[in-house]
């Protein structure tokens, strides 16, 4: 073959090329041992419209007998937007930040009423920005959310992850992280719901009430927790263990004989959309649900009989729960089940004649609940 | 001019080879410029540039089997002559230096941006050429076969895009085709510039040890591939961007995948730009390819295209380092794709049209 290149120049040139390739990792290496890792991020708005950037990292001291303890450090600073208060804290802590591990976002509600997209655009900018952190609401100040010591686990990177995975296995919420809400933040007709929690400095713990309801980019109202759950099922998502408790009756002298806890089995919904020529809408929303009873202190449920009278109980019951819940979202303006999105997708006709920034608030959502008692546990 | 006998290729490898070329550089954006034009119809508008691509994929066959043996630069010099076929000649070897340093420079500068932002561009680029170079020096089949075996990676590519059918809302889609047909067409102009590669076929063509009619098979399989291919990643993409959110992100599909985890792997977007890498060494390597054989058609004496894939490499590499910014590198890129109308849509259309109307052919050799 006739070659350019003789023997020796391909080997120097290979040589050469070996270099280049073994330099490459020097421009662009991070080493863990040189960067502050963080882990837990809190954002909080200052009356003055500041924001507070409070960090969670965790430093390692080595013990005496070769233990080494990991503690969590927490830090904090101000700037006018999140990626200026974090150049600030980069000036008071030793080695550089690196944020691309966190875990957890939380947002002061002071913050997520107002908005939130703007706190997050640095990291939906950075590559190696953690758009798959989760993201839940403090009420009060997400700082104070960070400066507890909880017993379950000293680091906060740990228990937030944990708690916030155990509370949707309830059924409170599902898991939206940084870049999920994104999508949601910018679709129309379709809005989320983020976990809630409230701080409690006495045991030193954070406690999830409910949900935040959003609209778009910012909060406009909350959910408790059993509004949340039925919500979620509402919406035809069913997680590992939506469990509720109602009153069934009261008359009992022991309060707790007059309650029944269940457990969602499986559910089966259907939305069906009803427009007029004049754009009124009739959402007709049927759900059905299969329920475990997992608590009934009275203990009456030895013939299909009683568990009927039972389903008609509970199912009036949710029912009223169910219409409280959507009149709550219709008047926070979150479209959570999303209707808007469904009308824009199969009658487009109609939607662009809408404004659902104000329709969705007057449309009229018909819940038709029907709850069917399976099991009863190992005892009737 | 004849080839020389024993450098063929098998028409499965023929298959691969445009695959290769096809899918490069482009596919992390494609689907993001088709929406910016068709909304989230884009991927109709993927499958009917597929159907453009076939018909101009016909249109190169039936020239191509008037010139069994010939390359489009034997072709270019047997129809206009000696002195307008070298001039043409000279303007497509351009051409296809010029895709190659665009290629060069969209490539460093996604790296540059996703994985190694304090890495100079420059290293990047010579490091690419430097494949390049090393790769297409030797015979078409040996690069044929690199090309078939790196074709096990588009798996892993389509895997780690298929996992995001957890996330994604179907209702996405809905309704289609709401703004009519124009703007759909308009996304099949950016889907079409997308799939630019298939030019390939005027250069390997003669090299397929095969029947004219297997050729075009296998040229029209590795479209079929392609067009699936790529109206899949724009379908996932709209499903899981929704409408306003895809406006932001001029990488869907690395973004997307950055936003998955597992368990024992975080980056997978790493992983995804890893495979994502060789498709462009590929579709470098194709161009890179084209060029120097067509400096070789320039030489009376030379049957080997290696002496010259050095000169056209260095070309693309001086060529990429021009537009620095993604705003340069953009505007660098457009200016490259609408070459392309001119170098794959008309001048292949016209010299057709020349050869039928001459009725110009390959003399005949039993």
């Amino acid at each position: 073959m006739n070659t350019l290149l003789t023997k020796k120049k391909w080997f120097l040139l290979g040589t050469l090329l070996m270099v280049i390739v073994l330099l490459t990792g020097c421009w662009d290496q991070r080493l863990i041992k040189e960067s502050r890792l963080i882990l837990a991020v809190g954002l909080d708005l200052e009356p003055n419209g500041k924001i507070i950037d409070t960090v969670v990292y965790p430093v390692v001291n080595k013990g005496s007998n070769a233990m080494s303890l990991v503690k969590s450090v927490v830090v904090s600073s101000t700037g006018v937007t999140t990626r200026d208060a974090r150049i600030n804290l980069d000036k008071k802590v030793s080695q550089m930040f690196d944020a691309s591990k966190n875990r957890v976002f939380l947002i002061g509600e002071k913050l997520a009423r107002k908005e939130i997209y703007s706190s997050l655009d640095v990291i939906y900018r950075d590559p190696r920005g953690s758009v798959n952190a989760m993201v839940a609401v403090v009420k009060g100040k997400a700082k104070k959310s960070l400066e507890i010591q909880p017993q379950d686990s000293t680091l906060m990177n740990i228990y937030y992850p944990e708690l916030l995975q155990s509370t949707s296995a309830i059924g409170l919420f599902e898991i939206e992280t940084v870049q999920s809400i994104c999508t949601l933040m910018f679709d129309e007709g379709n809005d989320y719901l983020l976990p809630y929690l409230r701080i409690n400095e006495q045991q030193q713990r954070a406690e999830v009430i409910g949900t935040a309801m959003f609209h778009k980019r910012k909060m406009t109202g909350t959910l408790t927790g059993k509004e949340s759950t039925l919500l979620l099922l509402m919406n035809g998502v069913k997680q590992d263990y939506p469990r509720f408790t109602f009153k069934i009756n009261d008359q009992k002298e022991m309060k707790e004989r007059n309650y029944i806890t269940v457990l969602v089995n499986d559910i089966e919904r259907k939305m069906k959309i009803h427009i007029t020529p004049d754009q009124k809408v009739r959402v007709k929303l049927a759900l059905k649900m299969d329920v475990n009873v997992n608590e009934l202190p009275v203990d009456h449920l030895d013939s299909a009989g009683k568990a009927n009278e039972l389903n008609k109980t509970l199912t009036r019951e949710i029912t009223a729960l169910a219409k409280k819940t959507l009149a709550k979202t219709q008047k926070a303006n979150c479209d959570e089940l999303g209707v808007g999105k469904r009308i824009r997708s199969f009658h487009y006709g109609d939607w662009k004649k809408m404004n659902w920034e104000k329709d969705y608030r007057n449309i009229s959502i018909e819940p038709e609940i029907k709850v069917t008692i399976v099991q009863h546990g190992i005892i009737n | 001019m004849k080839l020389k006998r024993e450098d063929t290729i098998t028409s499965f490898q023929f298959i691969f080879l445009i695959i290769q070329a096809q899918v490069g550089v482009g596919i992390l954006s494609m689907p993001f410029n088709i929406y910016t034009a068709a909304g989230h119809d884009s991927w109709i508008s993927v499958l009917i540039g597929g159907c453009v691509v076939q018909v101009l994929l016909i249109l190169f066959w039936i020239l191509m089997k008037r010139f069994p043996s010939m390359t489009l630069y034997e072709v270019l010099d047997s129809t206009t002559g000696i002195f307008i076929g070298g001039v043409i000649k000279g303007l497509y070897i351009i051409y296809f230096i010029l895709v190659g340093s665009n290629i060069l420079s969209l490539f460093s500068e996604i790296i540059n941006i996703w994985i190694l932002p304090l890495t100079p561009r420059w290293l990047l680029i010579v490091l690419m050429a430097g494949i390049g170079i090393y790769a297409v020096r030797g015979p078409v089949k040996f690069l044929a076969r690199f090309y078939v075996f790196v074709s096990l990676l588009l798996i892993v590519f389509v895997l780690l895009v298929i996992y995001s059918f957890w996330e994604v809302d179907y209702l996405n889609i809905f309704p289609i085709g709401e703004k009519g047909i124009m703007p759909i067409l308009k996304g099949t102009e950016k889907a079409l510039f997308s799939m630019i590669g298939f030019e390939m076929y005027l250069i390997v063509a003669p090299y397929v040890n095969s029947s004219s009619i297997k050729k075009l098979k296998a040229a029209s399989i590795s479209n079929v591939v392609v067009t699936i291919f790529y109206s899949f990643l724009t379908l996932i993409c709209i499903l899981f961007f929704g409408i306003k959110e895809f406006i932001l992100v001029p990488e869907p599909l690395l973004y997307m995948i950055k936003s998955f985890s597992f368990k024992i792997l975080e980056r997978i977007d790493l992983l995804f730009l890893s495979v994502w890498i060789v498709s462009v060494a590929t579709s470098y390597m194709a161009y890179l390819f084209a060029a120097s054989r067509g400096l070789m058609s320039f030489s009376k004496k030379n049957k080997e295209h290696s002496p010259y894939v050095f000169y056209a490499a260095i070309l693309s590499v001086l060529i990429s380092l021009m537009p620095e910014g993604v705003y340069k590198v953009g505007q660098f890129s457009t200016f490259v794709t609408y070459l392309s109308y001119i170098f794959v849509l008309g001048l292949p259309v016209l010299l057709l049209l020349l050869s039928l109307l001459t009725h110009r052919k390959e003399k005949q050799q039993s």
